[in-house]
């Protein structure tokens, strides 16, 4: 990230914050369609994370920590876009059903559909800390930075997210499950 | 049966798929508002420099310093294993004691802390900007973690933040406390006294509380608020958040404390120096000895502003 532009955007340049958001504006929106599982959502929360970089990029000490911190404040506003939409989301639960297991041939698209619905019984939080770990790569040090939250804590996240994803993935391996509403 | 590797290897490939493009009418709109949507200047830098005029040779604490820390166990509910989670630092975000260790230089601040490593016996200096202030530490075993730029503070502790019997003081400005931890809904900032700001803490739900009650650190009157928190605060520690500095991270984006473990005692000085008010915090597992939290109250009695 040129911290430069940074520097000036934080100084008010409204040209070089413009140059910011197209720089960072397409990876802040895939993290944002990755957590919240919804494009609409998705354009909604990077909307609100770009004002929100450019409202408070003065506060913002280090230039040189503008992507972890842009980050934080997008994730901020994918759990104001969660809270906003949570009560339409539907309460689902597991029924056991006698269809027959995956088979290989069908395996990969049983895989993206169990995770689909393993991602999205996951918290805002854990969802945050798979994508930053798994999609952006950051490390563990780098995911707390950003969502300001102990080292311990991203570990603990993550722990229990993947071990959910793992609990939806092998679900299909076993007497297959069906969602209800 | 899958194992942790494929789980990985499978959510990697899934979370490639997906809309990577922010289409073009979202940041037009963005940069449509950018004109109206005023910029939030620094409310820390212009309290510090206000202060720093008024006060000139006095030791201006406010800004302080500190810590952050820790972590604690991971109290995640129905999980056979240990706990994993450790102690953890504020927030800072940065988070980490590994990162608040090996801070990256803010061109803002005018920083001295022990830098990460042993401590030895003896008194030890903080400066921040214009306070100088020590701590006397009469064993062995303690460590500084360093300071974090972010939280603007640091960490000082003793045993690992895995081990059980650990405890750390952290020093850092605190602006407010949340009125529902566990719902994150946090109080007014309170720019009043170290009253109360002592009233506000000992007004956390959820806690046991003794005090506050008064003292003299450094020849500056001070309260004293002791809290331990229980298994019936309400949600698990991790995310109690007890109080916040809305400085050191923006208004929107505090910079926060939470709790490490149940059964954790958490000790709080709030010391009034010449108008301003100094925060000092210590916290002790419940496997802590009580000579270690005796030691840290000693240490916390021996400060001496300069």
């Amino acid at each position: 990230m040129d911290t430069d532009l940074v520097i000036r955007a934080q100084q008010g340049d409204e040209g070089a914050f413009a140059s910011l958001a197209i720089v960072c504006g397409d990876r802040l929106h895939a993290v944002a369609h990755r957590i919240l599982r919804d494009i609409d959502l998705a354009e909604d929360a990077t909307q609100q994370a770009l004002l929100a970089i450019w409202r408070d990029l003065p506060q913002l000490r280090d230039p040189a920590r503008f992507e972890a911190w842009s980050y934080r404040l997008l994730v901020r506003a994918c759990y104001a876009e969660g809270r906003r939409t949570r009560r339409w989301t539907p309460t689902l639960r597991l029924l056991p059903t006698d269809e027959p297991a995956a088979t290989d041939a069908t395996g990969a698209v049983h895989d993206r559909d169990q995770l689909e619905r393993g991602f999205r019984r996951l918290s805002i939080d854990h969802r945050a800390v798979v994508v930053l770990h798994h999609y952006l790569d950051l490390s563990i040090d780098e995911v707390a930075e950003s969502l300001c939250v102990p080292v311990g804590t991203v570990r603990s996240r993550l722990h229990h997210a993947m071990r959910g994803l793992r609990a939806a993935l092998d679900a299909d391996l076993r007497p297959a499950s069906r969602e209800v509403i | 049966m899958r194992t942790d590797r494929d789980t990985t290897r499978i959510v990697r490939s899934w979370l490639e798929d997906g809309r990577t493009a922010l289409p073009d009418h979202i940041l037009d709109a963005v940069l449509d508002q950018v004109p109206a949507t005023r910029q939030r200047r620094s409310n820390w830098a212009a309290r510090r420099f206000a202060e720093m005029n008024s006060y000139a040779k006095l030791a201006v604490v406010i800004a302080a310093v500190v810590v952050v820390a820790v972590v604690g166990y991971n109290l995640l509910p129905s999980r056979g294993g240990p706990s994993v989670g450790g102690p953890q630092v504020t927030p800072s975000p940065s988070t980490s004691p590994e990162a608040t260790a090996t801070p990256a230089p803010s061109p803002t601040l005018a920083v001295a802390f022990p830098p990460a490593g042993q401590l030895a016996v003896g008194r030890h200096t903080f400066t921040e900007d214009d306070l100088e202030f020590s701590l006397a530490f009469s064993s062995s075993g303690w460590v500084s973690q360093g300071y974090g730029t972010d939280v603007q503070g640091g960490t000082i502790k003793k045993g690992s933040f895995e081990s059980p019997d650990a405890a750390w003081i952290l020093i850092w400005s605190i602006d407010g406390v949340y009125t529902d931890p566990c719902a994150h809904v946090a109080g007014p900032v309170l720019s009043g006294s170290p009253a109360d700001l002592a009233a506000a803490v000992a007004g956390l739900p959820g806690a046991a509380v003794s005090g506050p009650t008064d003292t003299t650190i450094g020849g500056h009157p001070a309260k004293h608020v002791t809290l331990v928190y229980g298994a019936d605060a309400g949600c698990a520690p991790n995310v109690y958040y007890p109080w916040y500095n809305d400085l050191a991270c923006g208004a929107d984006d505090p910079c926060f404390r939470w709790l490490s473990a149940i059964n954790s005692t958490l000790r709080v000085w709030i010391v009034d120096v010449d108008g301003t008010h100094f925060w000092i915090e210590a916290e002790t597992y419940q496997g802590a000895s009580p000579e270690l939290d005796q030691e840290i109250r000693d240490m916390v009695a021996s400060i001496q502003f300069e």
